[in-house]
């Protein structure tokens, strides 16, 4: 029965679903269709079935048999059908599939259970216009679908949603009639609610991530440091702008490759693998790591930014690296720092004093003080003040600086226009050389100042400008020469005295210019000595004049050395001496004159003698006379050849004996320091020698064969400077005193004495005469002839 | 030296302007045995005598009144009259035409009056 039921219902539910002739919708349509009331012979189309009915031959002569053969056979289908129908409704009722059938008038035929629960239909609704039926619901946009589906017979698909808020998908299929008329249709539902969610929740969400992506996108692209999204794989995703201008690359050559490969393998450097590989999946974040790294052209210094992005749960990781190029800020840095390094040790090594100094204004804004901020350490060399920084020059060092001094200062901080000058501070004692710039903000009033003392160098350019006047104003040619004896320097006298300029002088040799042929040896000597830093000493020589004529000078040469004290070259210093030259020679000729008139006077006198006591018995008188006589005439000699000056005791003493060691042989010996005796002195100490020798040939030492004298003097070592000489006879016969003082004892004993101002013991003792004559030195000789 | 024989008879031409000096002279002279043939006291007269007089020897001071001699001693230099020069000055005063010439200073003993006149005579 439930079979039964089933087959009729079945059959029912086949008609109703054969009738519209729904193509392919259902496998048992097709096969209904087959032996269906108006089988379509055009309908040839191959209908792939499952069940593969026979197809029905039809029959010329119908027959009792045949009759009975086809109600078997359509009992059989029947029965097939039934089965087939059961099957069908089941599987319908199954797959919750509501299906709804509407005749061509839109009234309801049929529907499948799902339905009553979305239109609250009931079976008395079946032939009622469904538009009737369904109230609450929308569903007037079903119905004009429904009705284009059924009258132009064509497939309507429309999304729908009911009141119970589901969401459906319609599908609107007409009958296949063939006729004219409106066919009828099937509608059949189908709940999408749940993928319509899914899908709108997708496209949202699609949407939000497509937002965010061209959001980051865009960022990435107008960021100005060069950026990179990579995959997990290091693969790029995005790049921005500033990476393809950074490392002048094409999206091309960089999108989807791996960071490592791009760019012939630029980045792939181990620390930065290390990084990325090792570092990132862990701490999600790389900050600032530096990679330095040579490109070719040099040193490439890169800050690398690298940072997880988590995205949604399934969706793969990215990584965001960005790139700064710090290598210019870097080199900068470097070179500043290096640069820096380097002024600072400049500044410590200079010897100039270098400080940095803030003015200190009253309430009036007059520069009253300075703070020294930054001093080097040769400042406390140029100035004297010790630890200086953060003190103030008059506050702290009470050093009362002239008002002049704050001015300048103040003027440089407040127009920042520098200032270099030389000046003396009376409150330091110090002349100084001075450099003084703004620094820092013009607000700050602060000034550098870089100064010298120079105290030394002024007080040596004095002495250098005095020095150049006594050149200028000597009466003596100051000229230096070079080593090979270039002229280097000629004041104005040398170019009175020689008659070249300075201009025609210096650059050109000496010896071309001021040296006689035959001199020429001589400098050449002189050249020799300055080589080996010897001076030469005064000496009387004679130089040419640009005229051509001679002149007597008096040359002193001093060699000139550098600081290393290296002989480069020789002053000259020469003096005119033509006139001393001429008044020697005229003083000379005095002398001669003299000489010959006291000579000719004595050999008059001589004369006079000879013709006064011609003939007489007093011939040894005479002869005694002539000899004293002749003796003063030597002394004169000694005189003249000294040219009246002073004359040297040892020549003295040696022409005054001469007469007789001449014949004595080496019985008179002498002996004593030289000293230059004045022109009296001379004459009266030979005079006397005279008269002793004249006695000790008479009846002293020189009287026998035997005798010796013996003359010594020397000056004594007291501060009284006594002069002292001796006399003194051995190995003549025995002396007698003689009963009365001659003159020649009276020449010495007085006249000497007196002429010395001195004392002369003359004493005649047995053994022999001896005679001391003491005297002040400075009483016998010419001061400083010492 | 040995005075007296060598000198026996020499006739000699005196040139000097002292007259003192000149008497001197001649006593000395003729004590040594000598001829005084002639005095000069003058430049023109010494020039003179010294050509024309007939003399073995000139004793010639250097300094006549101011005005030197040389010339006269050149000229008979130059004649090889053999003559002494006699002079108050030091020797530096002769040119050097006249550094051989035998010089005898003032004042002076006979022994060396002597002794110049013979060198004078027996030099060259």
């Amino acid at each position: 029965m439930n079979v039964a039921n089933d087959i009729r219902e079945g059959s029912e539910a086949i008609v109703a679903i054969a009738e519209p002739g729904a193509q392919g919708a259902f496998e048992a349509a097709g096969s209904t269709r087959a032996q269906g009331e108006r089988p379509r012979s055009d309908d040839d189309e191959p209908q792939s079935t499952a069940m593969r009915p026979a197809k029905p031959a039809p029959d010329p002569h119908p027959g009792y048999e045949k009759l009975l053969a086809l109600v078997q056979e359509l009992q059989a289908r029947n029965d097939e059908l039934a089965r087939a129908n059961s099957e069908l409704n089941s599987l319908i009722a199954r797959t919750g599939i509501g299906t709804l059938f509407l005749d061509g008038e839109l009234r309801i035929r049929r529907y499948t259970q799902p339905m009553a629960g979305i239109f609250d239909l009931e079976s008395a609704d079946v032939g009622r216009p469904f538009a009737d039926v369904v109230r609450n619901a929308d569903v007037a946009d079903l119905m004009a679908d429904a009705a284009r589906a059924s009258r132009q017979r064509v497939a309507v698909e429309r999304e729908w949603t009911g009141d119970d808020g589901h969401f459906y998908r319609v599908h609107m299929r007409p009958g296949c009639t063939g006729a004219r008329a409106p066919e009828e249709v099937a509608l059949t539902f189908v709940d999408i609610s749940e993928r319509e969610r899914h899908d709108r929740e997708t496209r949202s969400l699609n949407a939000q991530l497509e937002a965010g992506k061209a959001f980051s996108d865009s960022i990435i692209a107008t960021v100005r440091e060069p950026m990179l999204v990579l995959d997990e794989d290091l693969r790029v995703v995005t790049a921005s702008r500033a990476f393809y201008r950074a490392f002048n690359t094409s999206p091309e050559a960089t999108l989807h490759e791996s960071l490592y490969e791009l760019d012939e393998h630029r980045w792939d450097i181990p620390e930065l693998r290390r990084m990325l590989d090792d570092v990132l999946p862990e701490r999600t974040t790389i900050e600032a790591f530096e990679v330095r790294h040579d490109t070719g052209d040099g040193e490439c210094i890169m800050l690398l930014n690298a940072r997880r992005l988590r995205q949604q749960p399934g969706l793969d990781p990215l990584i965001l690296l960005a790139f700064e190029d710090v290598t210019e800020r870097t080199h900068a840095k470097e070179a500043l720092a290096a640069s820096e390094s380097k002024y600072h040790a400049l500044f410590d090594s200079i010897d100039a004093g270098f400080c940095i100094i803030e003015m200190l204004y009253d309430d009036s804004g007059k520069p009253i003080d300075l703070r020294y901020l930054e001093v080097n350490p040769a400042f406390t060399r140029n100035n004297g003040l010790v630890d200086a920084v953060g003190k103030t020059l008059r506050g702290d060092f009470g050093i009362d600086l002239e008002q002049s001094w704050f001015d300048a200062y103040s003027s440089v901080a407040q127009t920042g226009e520098s200032m270099r000058f030389q000046q003396y501070s009376e409150a330091f004692h110090r002349w100084f050389d001075l450099n003084v710039f703004r620094v820092d903000a013009p607000e700050l009033r602060r000034v550098a100042v870089l100064f010298t003392d120079i105290t030394e160098r002024k007080r040596a350019e004095r002495a250098l400008t005095r020095l150049a006047s006594i050149v200028d104003t000597s009466d003596d040619a100051i000229i230096s020469k070079d080593l090979d004896g270039v002229v280097t320097s000629w004041n104005k006298s040398a170019e009175i005295m020689f008659g070249y300029a300075a201009a025609e002088a210096i650059g050109h040799s000496i010896a071309s210019l001021i040296i006689p042929k035959d001199r020429q040896a001589e400098e050449d000597d002189i050249l020799r000595r300055l080589r080996r830093g010897q001076a030469v000493d005064h000496f009387e020589t004679v130089r040419r004049r640009k005229d051509g004529t001679a002149l007597d000078v008096s040359v002193s040469i001093s060699p000139l050395r550098d600081k290393e004290g290296r002989v480069v070259g020789a002053s000259k210093i020469a003096r005119d001496i033509t006139e001393r030259k001429r008044f020697e020679r005229h003083r000379e000729l005095l002398i001669q004159e003299l000489n010959h008139r006291v000579k000719n006077t004595l050999a008059s006198v001589q004369a006079l003698a000879a013709q006064t006591f011609r003939g007489s018995a007093m011939r040894e008188a005479v002869a005694t006379f002539e000899a004293r006589l002749l003796a003063m005439s030597r002394a004169h000699d000694v005189l003249t050849r000294q040219s009246w000056e002073a004359a040297g005791i040892r020549e003295v003493v040696r022409d005054a004996v001469a007469t007789w060691t001449g014949r004595s042989g080496e019985r008179v010996q002498f002996d004593g320091p030289d000293l230059r005796l004045r022109p009296a002195v001379s004459l009266a100490l030979a005079m006397a020698l005279h008269e002793l020798a004249t006695n000790a040939v008479k009846y002293g030492a020189l009287s026998n064969k035997s005798g010796r004298i013996g003359i010594e003097w020397s000056v004594s070592d007291d501060p009284k400077r006594c002069f002292r000489l001796r006399w003194r006879e051995q190995g003549g016969p025995p002396v007698r005193a003689p009963e009365r003082r001659g003159f020649g004892s009276r020449l010495i004993e007085y006249g000497l004495a007196r002429d010395l101002g001195g004392t002369v013991e003359l004493s005649f003792h047995e053994g022999g005469v001896k005679c001391t004559i003491e005297a002040p030195l400075a009483e016998i000789c010419e001061e400083g002839t010492v | 030296m040995e005075d007296g024989d060598s000198l026996e008879g020499c006739r000699v031409l005196i040139v000097e302007d002292d007259a003192m000096i000149s008497m001197m002279l001649q006593d000395l002279l003729e004590d040594m045995g000598c001829q005084v043939v002639s005095v000069a006291s003058r430049l023109e007269e010494a020039q003179r005598k010294s050509e024309v007089d007939d003399f073995d020897v000139a004793l010639l001071d250097v300094n006549l009144r101011g005005e030197r001699t040389f010339p006269v001693a050149e000229a008979m230099q130059q004649r090889r009259r053999p003559f002494v020069l006699t002079t108050g000055y030091a020797t530096t005063i002769l040119p050097d035409s006249l550094r051989a010439a035998t010089l005898l200073q003032k004042p002076y003993r006979r022994e060396d009056l002597e002794t110049a006149l013979w060198d004078a005579m027996h030099s060259g």
